[in-house]
C-alpha cells in the first residue's frame, strides 16, 4: 500500500541541489547520463521510510530533514591527520586519503602501477572513462541511498589487484571530514580482487578537530573478490557530531573466495550500514561481523543480506552492540539459500548489550531456505550487564565501575576478536575504552 | 523401541494419499445470499435474534472492513479471493429453533462420530482412559450441539455457542468482545466482526478450575461458504480452563475461506491453555482447493500472574495466516506459544505469534516446529516486544525448521524490540535437513524410509506434542504421519 | 579472625530462610571444614560472605578480625583479604586472563594503600605464584575460564586466590567436577597457601577433600545451622554413616 505520500523538504531540496552542482561533478559528460539516471531513480522512490520493510526501524522522511550542499575542499595538515585519526593512526598500511569526499594527493601514499596494484582516485578513472557508475547499476534496484550517491558522488578508490598478487601492506581508504561548514559527501569505492590475489583494505571515516557537527555521509563499496581471493575489508566510523552515516556495501565472492568483513562503528547521531553479499561459486566463505556502540540519542541500523545462490559455501556473521544513554541499535540480518544452494552452511548471531534503562534493540534474524541439505541458523539476544559476572568481578576486588568495562569490553571484544590486523584491533579496543570512559550510563 | 512400533503401526493404518476427513454431508441447508453487503449482515443478525447493540456493532466492523484492504506481507500467494461471490451463512435446517443432543440431526450425529468426535455424552464416557471432554460442534455457520452443558453449570462454567450467549448472557459478551481484537485490528478480523455466525464461548467463575477439557469441533460442509466464528473465553480470577479445538472440511475442488477470531481473556491468577488441532483439507497433491485459513487469535493476560499457553498443531489448509498471540498486561503473567506446523503438496504456512510484554516481570516461551516437504513454502514469523515500563521481561524463543525434499522452503522472520533495559530475550533458530543418519539408522532397523520419517518427524516435534493434552497427543503423531505421505521420492 | 554470630540469611523476595541462626568462629591460622548434606545451606553461606547481590541477612553479623562485612560491596570485602573460590567459576570471554588478573591485583593494592605494580612486576609475580602452584601462566593468555576443563577452572581459580593475598578463603565445594589428579593439584595449591595469618574455611559434601587439606575442625552444617563441630575423625564418621542423622529441620 504506497500511497502517494508529501515529499519532505529534503526530498524537494535534493533534486534542486542536484541541478546546482550537476555540471560541476567529476566525471564530466562522460558520468552525467548516469548521474541524472540516478538522480530521475530517486526523485521516483524518495527517501526510504518505515513502511518500506527493509526500512522499519530506520524512517529516513524523519532522520534526514534537511538536504545539505555537497562539502567543498578544505585543507588539511599531516598533523591534523593524524589526530584526526586518532588510535586508528597507529594501523600501518598504504593510505588513499579524501577529505570532504576530496581526493587529496598531498595526504596519500604515491602508488606506482606496478601492475600487481593499481589505486586510483574515482574521480580520475571518471574522467578517463575507466570507471563508470553504472557498475554497480544493476544492483541497486529500488535502493534511494545508492541512487543518491551515484548522482552525487564526487570521489573515492578504484582498487585493483591482479590476479595472483599478494598485497601485505593494507590498504587504507582515510575519509576526513573538516571545515565549519554543513556539508554531505558522497563517496564510492570500486574494489577488485583478481584471481587468488590477497588483499586487505580499510575504510576510515574520522573527523578533523574543529569541523562542522552538521554533516551527511553517503558511502558506496563495491567489492569483487575473484576465485581463490582472500579478502580482509574493514570499515571503521568513529565520528561526531549530527552525522549521518549511510553506507552501502555490495560485496560479490567467487569460487573459492575467502572473505572476512568488518564494521565498527560510533560516534554518528544516524547510521545505517546496508550490506549486501551475493556468491558467484561454490566452496566460498564468508565472516561479516561488527560492533557498535551507540549513545545519547544515536542510531546505527545494520542491515545485511547473504544471498546463497550457489551450493557448498558457508557464512557466519557476528554483530555486538552496547547502547547507552536514549540510543537505538537495530540488527536486521537475512540469509537466503536459494533453490540449488545445497551444502550451505550459515550461522549468524546479533547481540545487544544495555546500559541505560532507555536504550533500545530491534533485531529482526531471518532465515529464508529454499534448498533442503543445509544447516542454517541465527539466534539474537538482549540484555544488560550480568549480575552474576559483576560479582565474580567484584569478589576478585575489581570495584564496580572497573567491572563494567571489563564486561562490556569482553562483550565488544568477542567481535573484535574477529579481527586479526593486531594494531587495528587495538586500536578498536582502545576506542571503545575511551568511549566507556566518556559515557554517562 | 514401543514407540517406534507405535508409530509403524499407526503409520500402516493410514490410507495411502487419502485425506480421510473429506467425505461429504447431504443435509439440507438454508443460506444468506451470495455476496456481502449490509443486508448480508442484517439477515444474519436477525436470524440469530441479536439485540440492537451487537447489530450496531457488526455494521460498524463492517464499514469498517470496506475501507480496508488485504494484507500483503505474508509470505503467501493466492488468486485474488471474490468476496462478492461467497456465502457468509449456511445452517442445515434441523438446527434451527432449540436444541438438545435429542433434536439434532441423525446425519450430524453420523458424521461427527465418522470424524471421531462423539456427541452422545454416554459415549463419551465409555471413550479414552475415563477422560471426559464437553464438545461444543459447529457445522458450517452454526454450532449444533453443546455437551455437557448442565454439568459445567453446576461448578458455574458457562460453555455454550456464543449465539447463544448473545441470548443468555449478553452482559458478559458485550464486556469483552472485541476488548482484545479490535474490530478492525486487520482486513479479516473485521470481515470476522461484521459476519461472524458462531463459536464457542467460555466464561470460567473465579476460582473455578473448569472439570473437564472444552472443545469445539468445527466442520465447513457446504459449498462455497466461508466460515467465520468467533470464540470468546473469560477465565475469571484464580480460574483455569482447558481447551481444545479440532477442524475438518471435506474436499474440494475450490478453495474456501475460513476467518474466524479468538479472544482470550485472563484475569488475575488465571489460566487459559488454548490447544488446535488444525487439519482443514490441504487441496489436493497438484495444489487444487483448500481452505484458506485467515485466523486471528489473540489471548490478553489482563490479570496478574495471569498465563495463557497456546499450543497449535497446524497440517491442513492449503494457505495458513495465523498468529495466535500473548498481550502481557498484567504484572508476572506469562504467555506461551508451542507450534508444530506441517506442510506438504503446495501449502503455504504463514503462522507464529507475537508476545507483547506490558507488565512488569513478563515472561514468554516460544518453541515452534515447521515441517515444509513436498512443493510447500512453511514461514515462522513473531515478534516479541518489550515496552519502555515492562522492567524485567524475558523471553525464550526457539524456532527450528526441517527440510524434507528441495522443492520446498522453510522461512524464519521473527522481529525482536527490546525498549527496556532490563529485557532480557534470546532467540536461536536452526534450519536443517532430516539428518540421513538418523534416517539411516531406522532404516538398518528395519524402518521404511518413510516410517523412519514419520519417527524421526515425531522426535522433532515432542517438546511441543508434550504440551497438548493426552488424548490429542496419539492422534497428532497420526496426523502428522498422515500430512507428510508422499513426502519421500 | 572470623566470626559468624547467628547468621539468618533468606534470598531476597522469598520467605523461606536458608541459614537459621548460625554461628562459627575461625581463628587466623587454622583451616576449617563445613560438611552437609545438599541444601544445607553451604553455598548459601559461602556467597554471603562474599557478598553476592540477591541473598539478605536478617539477622547476625559476620565480622572479619573485628570488622563487620555486612554493609561492603563484594569488592570492598576482597581487599578486606576475602577471597571466594567459586564452585563454578564464571567464564568471561574476550577478557584475557592476565588482563583479569592484573586488574584485579591492582584494584586490590589500591585499595589496601600498596604500589599498583607495573607490567614487568606483574608478570614476574604471575610466573612466580604460577611455578609454584604448578601452573602453566599459557593458560592465562586464553579469555578467562573460557573453553576451561574443570581442573583447569579450579586451577585458574587458585592462583587467582594466590596472586590476590587473601587473608581468609572460602573454598565452595573445590573438589566438584574434579579427577583424582586435577584434585591432588588443587589442593596442593591450597595447602601451599597455608599459613600462620590465613583463616580457611574449606566447604564440601564429601570427606574425600580432607585427605588432601587436612583441617583443623569439621563442622556439620544441616537445616542452616551448625549442628555438631569436631577435628578432622568427624569427616571420616560422617563418610561412614552418612548424614541421616542430621537431616530434618533445626529444632
Amino acid at each position: 500500500m504506497n500511497v502517494a505520500v508529501i515529499k519532505t523538504k529534503a526530498e524537494q531540496a535534493i533534486p534542486e541541489l542536484f541541478e546546482k552542482v550537476a555540471d560541476t561533478l567529476p566525471g564530466g559528460a562522460k558520468a552525467a547520463p548516469a548521474r541524472r539516471e540516478a538522480m530521475s531513480r530517486f526523485a521516483a522512490i524518495g527517501l526510504p521510510h518505515r513502511r518500506i520493510e527493509e526500512w522499519k526501524y530506520t524512517d529516513l522522511r524523519t532522520s534526514l530533514k534537511d538536504a545539505l550542499a555537497p562539502a567543498t575542499e578544505a585543507g588539511l595538515s599531516a598533523e591534523a591527520l593524524t589526530a584526526a585519526l586518532g588510535p586508528l593512526a597507529a594501523v600501518a598500511g598504504d593510505r588513499i586519503v579524501f577529505v570532504n569526499g576530496i581526493y587529496s594527493a598531498v595526504l596519500s601514499t604515491k602508488f606506482d602501477s606496478s601492475g600487481l596494484l593499481n589505486v586510483a582516485p574515482l574521480s580520475e578513472a571518471l574522467a578517463s572513462g575507466l570507471a563508470n557508475l553504472g557498475a554497480i547499476g544493476a544492483d541497486e534496484g529500488q535502493n534511494a541511498v545508492l541512487a543518491l550517491n551515484a548522482a552525487f558522488v564526487t570521489d573515492g578508490a578504484v582498487i585493483s589487484v591482479a590476479d595472483g598478487a599478494e598485497i601485505d601492506t593494507p590498504l587504507l581508504i582515510v575519509n576526513v571530514r573538516a571545515g565549519k561548514t554543513a556539508q554531505s559527501t558522497a563517496t564510492r569505492n570500486i574494489i577488485n580482487v583478481g584471481t587468488k590475489a590477497k588483499a586487505t583494505i580499510i575504510e576510515m571515516f574520522v573527523v578533523a578537530a574543529g569541523a562542522t557537527a552538521n554533516a551527511q555521509a553517503n558511502s558506496a563499496t563495491e567489492i569483487k573478490a575473484g576465485d581463490g581471493a582472500e579478502v580482509v575489508h574493514v570499515k571503521c566510523v568513529s565520528d561526531a557530531g549530527e552525522v549521518s552515516h549511510l553506507s552501502n556495501w555490495l560485496v560479490g565472492l567467487g569460487t573459492g573466495t575467502v572473505y572476512r568483513g568488518f564494521q565498527f562503528t560510533s560516534g554518528t547521531r544516524v547510521t545505517r550500514n546496508g550490506i549486501n553479499v551475493t556468491y558467484g561459486g561454490e566452496n566460498a566463505k564468508l565472516d561479516m561481523s561488527g560492533a557498535f556502540l551507540a549513545r545519547g540519542s544515536e542510531h546505527i541500523d545494520t542491515t545485511l543480506v547473504v544471498d546463497h545462490a550457489v551450493p557448498k559455501c558457508e557464512s557466519r556473521e557476528l554483530f555486538k552492540g552496547v547502547l547507552a544513554n536514549h540510543s537505538r541499535g537495530i540488527f536486521q540480518g537475512k540469509i537466503i539459500v536459494r533453490p540449488d544452494a545445497q551444502k550451505t552452511d550459515g550461522k549468524q548471531m546479533a547481540q545487544a548489550l544495555m546500559l541505560s534503562p532507555d536504550a533500545e534493540f530491534d533485531s529482526k534474524p531471518e532465515l529464508e531456505i529454499y534448498a533442503d541439505d543445509v544447516v542454517c541458523g541465527h539466534g539474537s539476544t538482549v540484555a544488560e550487564i550480568d549480575e552474576d559476572l559483576m560479582f565474580y568481578c567484584q569478589s576478585r576486588g575489581i570495584p564496580p565501575g572497573t567491572a563494567r568495562a571489563l564486561l562490556v569490553q569482553s562483550f565488544i571484544g568477542e567481535a573484535l576478536e574477529k579481527i586479526e590486523i593486531e594494531t587495528l584491533r587495538d586500536a578498536l579496543t582502545s576506542t571503545t575504552l575511551d568511549w566507556l570512559d566518556e559515557t554517562k550510563a | 523401541m514401543a514407540a517406534v512400533q507405535e508409530t509403524i503401526d499407526q503409520v500402516r493404518k493410514i490410507d495411502v494419499d487419502q485425506y480421510k476427513y473429506g467425505f461429504e454431508t447431504d443435509i439440507e441447508s438454508v443460506k444468506a445470499p451470495r455476496g456481502l453487503d449490509e443486508s448480508t449482515v442484517r439477515y444474519i443478525s436477525a436470524r440469530k435474534g441479536e439485540p440492537e447493540w451487537m447489530l450496531e456493532w457488526r455494521l460498524d466492523s463492517y464499514q469498517r472492513w470496506r475501507t480496508m484492504k488485504e494484507p500483503t506481507w505474508a509470505k503467501v500467494h493466492y488468486p485474488k479471493i471474490d468476496f462478492e461471490n461467497l456465502y457468509y451463512y449456511s445452517a442445515p435446517k434441523s438446527t434451527e429453533g432449540p436444541k438438545s443432543l435429542e433434536d439434532v440431526d441423525p446425519e450430524l450425529l453420523a458424521t461427527y462420530a465418522k470424524l471421531g468426535i462423539p456427541l452422545k455424552e454416554q459415549e463419551i464416557l465409555a471413550g479414552v482412559q475415563g477422560a471426559r471432554v464437553a464438545v461444543d460442534a459447529v457445522f458450517d455457520s452454526v454450532s449444533v450441539v453443546t455437551t455437557f452443558k448442565k454439568e459445567l453449570a453446576k461448578a458455574g462454567v458457562i460453555f455454550c455457542s456464543i449465539s447463544e450467549a448473545l441470548r443468555e448472557h449478553p452482559e458478559l459478551v458485550r464486556k469483552y468482545l472485541g476488548t482484545v481484537v479490535p474490530q478492525s485490528d486487520n482486513f479479516y478480523a473485521a470481515l470476522n466482526s461484521a459476519v461472524f455466525s458462531d463459536g464457542s464461548f467460555v466464561y470460567i467463575p473465579p476460582g473455578v478450575r473448569c472439570p473437564m477439557e472444552l472443545s469445539t469441533y468445527f466442520r465447513i460442509n457446504e459449498k462455497n461458504t466461508g466460515q467465520f466464528e468467533r470464540t470468546l473465553i473469560i477465565a475469571d480470577k484464580g480460574s483455569y480452563v482447558s481447551y481444545l479445538e479440532g477442524c475438518t472440511a471435506p474436499t474440494r475442488d475450490e478453495n474456501q475461506l475460513h476467518a474466524a477470531v479468538v479472544e482470550l481473556v485472563a484475569l488475575d491468577d488465571a489460566e487459559i491453555k488454548y490447544s488446535t488441532v488444525q487439519n482443514w483439507y490441504p487441496g489436493d497433491k497438484n495444489g487444487k482447493g483448500g481452505i484458506y485459513n485467515f485466523v486471528t487469535k489473540r489471548g490478553d493476560c489482563r490479570g496478574h500472574n495471569s498465563k495463557i499457553s497456546w499450543t497449535q498443531v497446524e497440517t491442513g489448509s492449503a494457505i495458513t495466516w495465523k498468529y495466535p498471540s500473548c498481550i502481557l498486561r498484567g504484572d508476572n503473567s506469562r504467555g506461551e506459544f508451542y507450534s508444530i506446523a506441517v506442510s506438504n503438496g503446495y501449502q503455504q504456512v504463514d503462522s507464529g505469534t507475537k508476545m507483547i510484554h506490558l507488565g512488569k516481570n513478563t515472561s514468554s516461551r516460544i518453541i515452534s516446529k515447521g515441517i515444509a516437504a513436498g512443493y510447500s513454502q512453511n514461514t515462522y514469523r513473531g515478534l516479541v516486544s518489550a515496552h519502555k515500563k515492562a522492567t524485567g521481561a524475558r523471553n525464550f524463543t526457539n524456532c527450528d525448521s526441517l527440510l524434507i525434499g528441495d522443492k520446498c522452503g522453510a522461512h524464519t522472520v521473527p522481529y525482536i524490540e527490546a525498549k527496556n533495559m532490563t529485557a532480557h530475550f534470546e532467540h536461536e533458530a536452526t534450519t536443517s535437513k532430516i539428518s540421513d543418519d538418523m534416517l539411516f539408522y531406522c532404516q538398518q532397523r528395519g524402518l521404511s524410509a518413510e516410517e523412519a520419517i514419520a519417527v524421526v518427524v515425531n522426535g522433532f516435534v515432542r517438546d511441543v506434542l508434550q504440551q497438548l493434552p493426552m488424548e490429542f497427543m496419539a492422534e497428532t503423531q497420526k496426523l502428522i504421519g498422515i500430512s507428510l505421505e508422499g513426502s519421500v521420492g | 579472625m572470623l566470626e559468624i554470630k547467628n547468621l539468618h540469611v533468606k534470598i531476597e523476595d522469598e520467605e523461606r530462610q536458608i541459614l537459621k541462626g548460625l554461628s562459627l568462629t575461625v581463628p587466623k591460622g587454622e583451616v576449617h571444614a563445613i560438611m552437609g548434606p545438599n541444601g544445607s545451606g553451604k553455598s548459601t553461606l559461602a556467597y554471603v560472605l562474599a557478598g553476592r547481590p540477591g541473598y539478605e541477612v536478617t539477622e547476625g553479623d559476620i565480622l572479619w578480625n573485628g570488622e563487620s562485612l555486612l554493609e561492603m560491596e563484594p569488592d570492598e570485602r576482597a581487599a578486606k583479604g576475602v577471597f571466594l573460590a567459586f564452585q563454578y567459576p564464571m567464564e568471561i570471554p574476550g577478557v584475557a586472563g592476565l588482563t583479569f588478573l592484573r586488574t584485579a591485583a591492582n584494584a586490590v593494592r589500591k585499595k589496601r594503600g600498596e604500589a599498583e605494580l607495573t607490567t614487568p612486576e606483574f608478570m614476574k609475580v604471575v610466573r612466580e605464584k604460577a611455578a609454584k602452584l604448578n601452573i602453566d601462566t599459557e593458560m592465562l593468555k586464553r579469555p578467562v575460564n573460557v573453553g576451561f576443563s574443570g581442573g583447569e577452572k579450579k586451577r585458574s581459580e587458585i592462583l587467582q586466590m594466590a596472586m590476590l593475598e587473601p587473608t581468609l578463603c572460602v573454598l565452595d565445594e573445590t573438589d566438584s567436577g574434579l579427577d583424582i589428579d586435577a584434585l591432588r593439584i588443587v589442593a596442593d595449591g591450597v595447602n601451599a597457601l597455608r599459613g600462620p595469618d590465613r583463616a580457611m574455611l574449606v566447604i564440601t559434601h564429601y570427606q574425600r577433600l580432607l585427605n588432601y587439606i587436612v583441617p583443623d575442625k569439621v563442622h556439620v552444617l544441616s537445616g542452616g545451622q551448625i549442628r555438631k563441630s569436631g577435628d578432622k575423625s568427624l569427616a571420616l564418621e560422617l563418610e561412614k554413616s552418612g548424614y541421616k542423622e542430621y537431616e530434618g529441620e533445626a529444632a
